[in-house]
């Protein structure tokens, strides 16, 4: 069993992946709605991994819009400070350039919207 | 045929594919008229992703509450309880869409041909659209039994 955090401004996605990451077995340490969020909360946790949605809007219930970062942002800082750090990313179908730029920035893998169980279970197996 | 009505007949075909094939939506009606217009109602929830790139402009999925409901369930959502789904319905819409219109730019022919294509992250819009600087709404009506689907596209 291992410790998640799961980062995406939708909370009906985190309810969505926290229950298949529940079923494989994982425990959900912490949830963030925002890169800012993610990066507080790693701090704090410590997860096993994290899954990070890639494209977050600025636009949230946080004033200091400075301080709200999206995925890759995240990414960036959440490997500086920890190198060791495992993130897969969560995107849509057309965010290509995107997802190169998270693997670059240090993500060890992505999933695909809708999220398939098996191959949840594959990237995790390849993660862990 | 205009490159944008041609647009948006490409997302309104694939949207039919994809909702009747990973959505069990089969009984979507497949006719559809694309019309112009300056002022837009929308149905009660609404998302919206904003497109940069090669294609510039917005695309809005409109339903009722009642059709939202049936998406998430028929959708990835279907483990989710139905009463924080009622909760969280637009925010369901707005996942939906997001995941249908990902899987229908990658058919695009410019995005087969490596151009640079950027989505939005999907977001819960208001329920009526008036258009401004002589920008043009591209509107598909669909039905799916005796609910209406509105996608949109907007220039």
């Amino acid at each position: 069993m291992a410790k998640v955090m799961i980062v995406d401004d939708a909370k009906v996605m985190r309810i969505h992946l926290g229950n298949m990451l529940k079923k494989l077995g994982h425990e959900i340490v912490a949830e963030a709605e925002n890169g800012h969020a993610a990066v507080e909360l790693y701090k704090y946790h410590k997860p096993d991994f994290v899954t990070m949605d890639i494209t977050m809007p600025f636009e949230t219930s946080t004033k200091d819009f400075a301080q709200v970062k999206d995925g890759i942002d995240a990414v960036k800082q959440i490997k500086l400070e920890f190198p060791d750090a495992k993130i897969v990313m969560v995107t849509s179908h057309g965010e290509q350039d995107k997802v190169i730029r998270a693997i670059q920035n240090g993500a060890s893998n992505y999933l695909l919207k809708p999220i398939d169980m098996k191959k949840l279970q594959e990237v995790l197996k390849k993660l862990l | 045929m205009s490159d944008s009505k041609e647009l948006l007949e490409k997302l309104t075909k694939r949207t039919i594919e994809y909702t009747s094939q990973h959505l069990g939506m089969d009984e979507i009606v497949k006719e559809y008229k694309i019309e112009s217009k300056e002022i837009f109602e929308f149905l009660d929830i609404s998302a919206k992703i904003e497109l940069s790139g090669y294609i510039e402009g917005f695309v809005v999925l409109s339903v009722s509450k009642e059709l939202a409901l049936e998406l998430a369930d028929k959708s990835t959502f279907n483990e989710i309880d139905e009463s924080i789904l009622k909760e969280l319905k637009g925010e369901s819409i707005a996942e939906i869409l997001n995941i249908v219109l990902g899987n229908i730019l990658r058919y695009l022919d410019g995005v087969k041909q490596g151009k640079i294509l950027d989505m939005s992250a999907p977001k819960i819009t208001k329920t009526s659209y008036i258009v401004k600087d002589k920008k043009e709404i591209l509107v598909c009506m669909l039905s799916y039994k005796s609910e209406k689907i509105i996608l949109s596209y907007f220039i």
